[in-house]
């Protein structure tokens, strides 16, 4: 519980932005694969949060409370007649490893829905349960989502990351 | 292998400082005192009983007010009596050196006397609204004068409640000079001065016929139209009027002759003597007299002055050539 730790509203409002801001960003980043929606979808959720979603003071009911409202505004964004009309600027992280510039662009190249799994997955490290619970999905649909998602990235990475298919046996 | 490269990957993406800083600036502008959930429900109590306190503490002072003998407010009678009435049409101011003006009676055809006293008479008249103020006339026939307050522009006038006075006993005044008469003469009556809040204002009403008020006109419209056998005549028979009771003089007149052809065609002509002024602007010139002409898709409207009656003609479906011509018969009538 963080209220034992932050009595100061203020104080944890603060501790939650400078906690899961990084999170959020990289979710959104994620999912928009653009730094400018990103940077538009992180603001948007934290202004909710400031404005709603304060009242939670459980930690971990706000960090499921961030994820949801993240992915929901991403799929607002991809709905809106705004974005469909509208080409995203290609942009080029730069990694200072190849490894990392393969695996991030292999797992951007996946569809939408299977981006969220895999990141939640892999990079959150949220359990398959964990996973339905934030995106409000049945279990199954999380695993066959996962699967996909694998088999996706086996193909795009060339067999290259075995360890893709390894880690949903053990995580479940 | 892919989890490590993932994670890494990630951990390489720079975040943006600047927003995550702004956004933690807005929640420390967010945050509230501690005690301020405590102190908002303590004062608004505090200020609860400071209302309630004073209410209780001011409540005889009130009753005080009201119960004071002889004061302004518990005797509303006393602010009505020393209230000055004005007209409420009146919209120009007039000279406060005008003087009070009197005349003597003149005998009165006992024969015709109501159309004997509704010869052109009028002295003096407030100006009428949005037009020059029509000042002195001579008098032709009565010589009986009459103040007049300027006209409503409401065709129908307030009906009155007043008896009659005797005839020729009316003085005549001014609104200005009678809100001064009204200070200097406080035994004056309303009806020595005119025009008051009074209920005895002297005015009637009565009904009058198209004849009679033809003959107040001095013109017979109907005749000098001259108009052809298919305009049939739907102008109204008789009106009420309210006139003064001492000249019988209309206190506002507007009448309307009208007629219309089966075809459709239509002429009315509308006179007013006692809201009659000369036209500001014109832009034709018939017979002589200055005549100002409108149009409006199928109508035709024509003004002038002529004879200190204000003459609005209107015609439906029909040249301009046979409006001149009614103008023309009207202002040689």
């Amino acid at each position: 519980m963080v209220d034992e730790q932050t009595p100061d509203e203020g104080n944890f409002q603060e501790y939650i932005i400078e906690t899961y801001f990084s999170m959020v960003y990289k979710l959104a980043l994620s999912q928009m694969k653009n730094t400018a929606n990103a940077e538009d979808i992180c603001q948007d959720v934290f202004c909710k949060f400031l404005q709603k979603g304060s009242e939670i003071r459980n930690e971990a009911s706000i960090k499921a409370w961030l994820i949801r409202v993240t992915i929901n505004s991403c799929k607002s964004i991809f709905r809106s007649g705004w974005f469909k009309k509208t080409v995203p600027l290609e942009e080029e992280l730069e990694f200072d490893q190849q490894e990392k510039s393969d695996v991030y662009y292999a797992m951007l190249e996946l569809p939408q829905k299977y981006r969220a799994v895999i990141h939640l997955f892999y990079y959150e490290e949220l359990t398959v349960r964990e996973i339905a619970e934030v995106l409000q999905v049945k279990e199954s649909t999380v695993r066959s989502q996962l699967h996909r998602g694998r088999e996706l990235l086996k193909e795009l990475l060339k067999g290259g990351y075995e360890d893709v298919s390894g880690m949903v046996q053990e995580s479940q | 292998m892919f989890q490590e490269w993932y994670k890494k990957a990630n951990e390489d993406i720079p975040v943006n400082e600047l927003l995550k800083e702004r956004l933690k600036q807005k929640a420390r502008q967010q945050r509230k005192p501690a005690l301020y959930k405590k102190i908002y429900p303590l004062g608004a109590a505090v200020a609860g009983l400071m209302i309630v306190a004073a209410t209780i503490w001011a409540y005889p002072l009130f009753t005080q007010i009201q119960q004071k003998p002889g004061g302004d407010i518990a005797d509303p009678a006393a602010i009505v009596q020393n209230a000055t009435f004005v007209p409420i049409a009146s919209t120009e101011p007039i000279p406060a050196e005008q003087p009070t003006v009197s005349q003597e009676p003149q005998a009165v055809s006992t024969e015709q006397p109501v159309q004997a006293a509704r010869k052109p008479v009028r002295t003096q008249k407030p100006a009428a609204t949005s037009r020059p103020q029509h000042t002195e006339q001579p008098a032709q026939a009565a010589g009986v004068s009459s103040a007049k307050p300027a006209a409503p522009a409401d065709e129908e006038p307030a009906a009155p409640t007043a008896e009659p006075e005797q005839p020729g006993q009316v003085q005549q005044t001014d609104p200005a000079s009678e809100a001064q008469d009204e200070q200097t003469l406080p035994e004056a009556t309303p009806e020595v001065l005119g025009v008051t809040s009074d209920p005895d204002v002297p005015l009637e009403t009565v009904v009058w016929t198209r004849q009679e008020y033809i003959a107040y006109l001095g013109i017979d419209v109907e005749q000098a139209l001259d108009l052809p056998e298919e305009f049939a005549d739907i102008g109204a028979e008789r009106k009420s009027m309210s006139v003064y009771t001492d000249t019988k003089l209309p206190y506002f007149d507007l009448w309307s002759f009208k007629y219309e052809a089966p075809d459709g065609r239509s002429v009315t002509v509308k006179t007013t003597k006692t809201n009659a002024a000369p036209l500001d602007t014109s832009n034709r010139q018939i017979a002589g007299a200055d005549v100002l002409l409108t149009e409006e898709e199928q109508t035709l409207t024509a003004e002038f002055y002529y004879k200190e009656i204000h003459f609005t003609v209107i015609t439906t479906g029909m040249p301009e050539q046979e409006l001149t011509d009614i103008c023309t018969a009207l202002l040689s009538a």
